[in-house]
């Protein structure tokens, strides 16, 4: 498939937003999922665009409650969290997976480094997290662990969910002094309230004495992942462009996302800084009144 | 001759009336509901001297102490719960929510000021979450008011309960609406189970006539504190996928559908749906299981309601959703007789769900 080789080889080789291409892959994505056709010529009246700025973002809400796919047919489906309710799903066949292999190694900043993980691989088929780092796994070395303090090595990457290196720090009964890099991946919406992760990472240097910490920013309906090194924000990149960098809601255009939808709004609230974003919490309304909650 | 509960309220209403008075919604920041707000005080002032009517002493039950945890944006909440102390001679402590509790601590104060022996009666605080759900068990009894989001809570709490909520109301402008339904939709985002969430309608004049007047009014009826442009766009860019977007203002919308059964997704704050019926029985099947949480209806004619008289709370004219009836104890079927008995269906809605 042409636009599928076009995307994969501008991921990998790409250097700036190309709006050209975006504005092919949200015209492809009209035409094949219907859905999405009517959501834009209900919004807009039509679904070819000029700019990327005429094409308004699909919320995240709607892969809860329609099939959006973009091929014929699947073979699966990967299945948020549901943290909040009801499941995401995002349907997959082997050839938008090959396009989730390319741009997910293409994001992660640690290759070749060996993975240890204590996340649960047997829902790799309906957990993109873990479908992601059983990819990295087979590609970089490493495998599944249940003891951090024996079976992680010098050098290795150390991959868990912000709860689980919460909830490691708080029975941890001596300090790890290996030089490691540590993955925290996000399970933000658990603590249900704002989330620090430099609170984390403090908390956790007192334990892992010669890390580094990296986090990453992901969720089923991206087909890429954002990332953050120590001290700094979450960094966009090409095929993974922030469309609007303000405070408020996260505006994304994934070109990974070829075939489910790319250009998405998620109701996580982003501070844009200079050179990326903070994640600061997911939406919730807190103070509901007594008003019945639809939906 | 006068008993002590009498003259009890008496003094309450005097106080909530004076109070209002003084309220000074200029400097006071964050009470931002205009003269709304005082309306809606002076009536529930009002609304204290009829309780007295069947009245000559303390009413009895087995319970000294009573917490109230308040539900955020509703304001009214609070002054209604006031009265049922002094009635069974119980005292309150009174779980502030963030939005309002300046409100609720300044008339608390005032009543310290000026009429000590009621004050006797109330305390109240804004605390965490955690703190909050640790005080119950100092209690005799306990008033939930909010959302499903308590359920959890419920489930927990062994202190005898009632759980007030969630709620919405609807209006059906049968001929017409008047100007003032505006007011049932706008104030407090929709946060209150009285506030206007569905209006139902008969003809297409009445539907123009109900846009006109929003646009007139949406920029004079100021949003919440906690109102969310970003949650509100979100959802109207959702919401606007299965139904016409009859108008979008920046925080207020009119939305239409022309589905017979609602399709239950996540509605904006500051927005009204639309719906045409040509009888009743189209409300029943609009609102399918919803029903059982329908608190009031506003119409231009109340007389006119045969089947939906027997499912809301109560039924009263366009502008007036929010301005309780004086027998009104939040919920369906609850009296001043038995606010303090612990009942079946709050137990199985908090347990089972």
């Amino acid at each position: 498939m042409e636009l599928l080789n076009e995307v994969k080889d501008y991921i990998k080789n790409g250097t700036a937003f190309d709006e050209g291409l975006a504005l092919k892959i949200v015209e492809y994505q009209a035409e094949t999922i219907r859905p999405y056709g009517e959501f834009l010529k209900k919004q807009t009246g039509k679904t070819h665009f000029k700019s990327i700025s005429e094409v308004p973002p699909f919320p995240v809400d709607f892969f809860k409650i329609a099939e959006l796919f973009a091929l014929k047919e699947h073979k699966g489906y990967f299945e948020s969290s549901g943290t909040q309710g009801t499941k995401s799903r995002v349907y997959y066949n082997d050839t938008s997976l090959s396009l989730y292999r390319v741009s997910s190694i293409v994001s992660y900043p640690l290759k070749q480094r060996p993975i240890k993980t204590p996340l649960d691989m047997s829902k790799v088929k309906t957990s993109s997290l873990a479908f992601m780092v059983n990819h990295f796994i087979e590609t970089f070395g490493g495998k599944t662990i249940t003891n951090i303090y024996e079976e992680v090595q010098e050098g290795d990457v150390l991959f868990l969910t912000a709860i689980q290196l919460y909830n490691f720090l708080q029975t941890a009964k001596k300090t790890f002094l290996k030089r490691i890099y540590i993955v925290e991946t996000g399970g933000y919406k658990r603590f249900k309230r704002a989330y620090n992760r430099f609170k984390l990472y403090a908390l956790a240097k007192n334990v892992f004495k010669n890390a580094d910490f990296y986090t990453e920013y992901g969720m089923t309906e991206l087909f890429s992942q954002f990332y953050a090194d120590q001290g700094h924000p979450f960094r966009e990149k090409h095929y993974l462009k922030v469309m609007e960098h303000s405070f408020g809601y996260l505006k994304v255009f994934d070109f990974a996302n070829l075939f489910h939808i790319s250009y998405i709004v998620v109701p996580d609230i982003i501070d844009w800084k200079k050179d990326g974003f903070e994640y600061i919490k997911r939406d919730v309304e807190d103070e509901r009144g007594c008003s019945y909650t639809f939906g | 001759m006068k008993g002590d509960v009498v003259i009890l309220l008496d003094k309450l209403k005097d106080a909530l009336l004076r109070f209002t008075e003084e309220l000074d919604l200029e400097k006071d920041t964050d009470i931002h509901y205009g003269d709304y707000l005082k309306d809606l005080l002076i009536h529930t002032a009002n609304n204290y001297q009829k309780l007295t009517k069947d009245l000559t002493s303390h009413l009895k039950m087995p319970y000294k102490t009573l917490y109230a945890m308040l539900p955020g944006n509703v304001p009214m909440v609070f002054f209604e719960v006031l009265p049922l102390s002094i009635i069974y001679n119980i005292k309150a402590f009174f779980k502030y929510p963030r939005v309002e509790r300046s409100l609720y601590a300044k008339f608390l104060q005032y009543l310290s000021l000026n009429y000590p022996k009621l004050k006797t009666y109330y305390n109240g605080a804004y605390l965490p979450h955690n703190e909050a759900e640790k005080r119950i068990s100092r209690f005799d009894f306990v008033f939930f008011f909010g959302s499903e989001k308590l359920i959890p809570l419920l489930k927990r709490t062994k202190t005898p309960f009632r759980f007030f909520g969630p709620g919405f109301s609807i209006g059906i402008a049968l001929q017409d609406v008047y100007e003032d339904f505006i007011k049932d939709v706008l104030y407090f985002d929709q946060r209150g189970c009285l506030s206007m969430k569905f209006l139902f309608y008969t003809n297409d004049t009445i539907k123009q006539h109900v846009i006109d007047i929003t646009k007139k009014f949406a920029d004079k009826i100021p949003i919440t504190s906690i109102f969310s442009q970003d949650r509100f766009t979100y959802r109207i860019l959702f919401a606007s996928s299965y139904m016409d977007v009859l108008l979008k203002h920046k925080n207020t919308a009119i939305l239409e559908t022309k589905d017979d059964v609602f399709r239950d997704i996540p509605l904006p704050d500051r927005t009204l749906i639309l719906k045409k019926i040509k009888r009743e029985e189209d409300i029943i099947r609009f609102l399918g299981k919803k029903i059982a949480n329908l608190q009031a209806i506003a119409t231009d004619n109340p007389t006119k309601l045969r089947l939906l008289k027997e499912k809301a709370s109560f039924i009263t004219y366009f502008g007036r959703l929010q301005f309780e009836p004086y027998n009104f104890f939040f919920k369906k079927g609850v009296t001043l007789k038995n606010i303090f008995q612990e009942v079946e269906n709050d137990y199985q809605m908090a347990k089972n769900l």
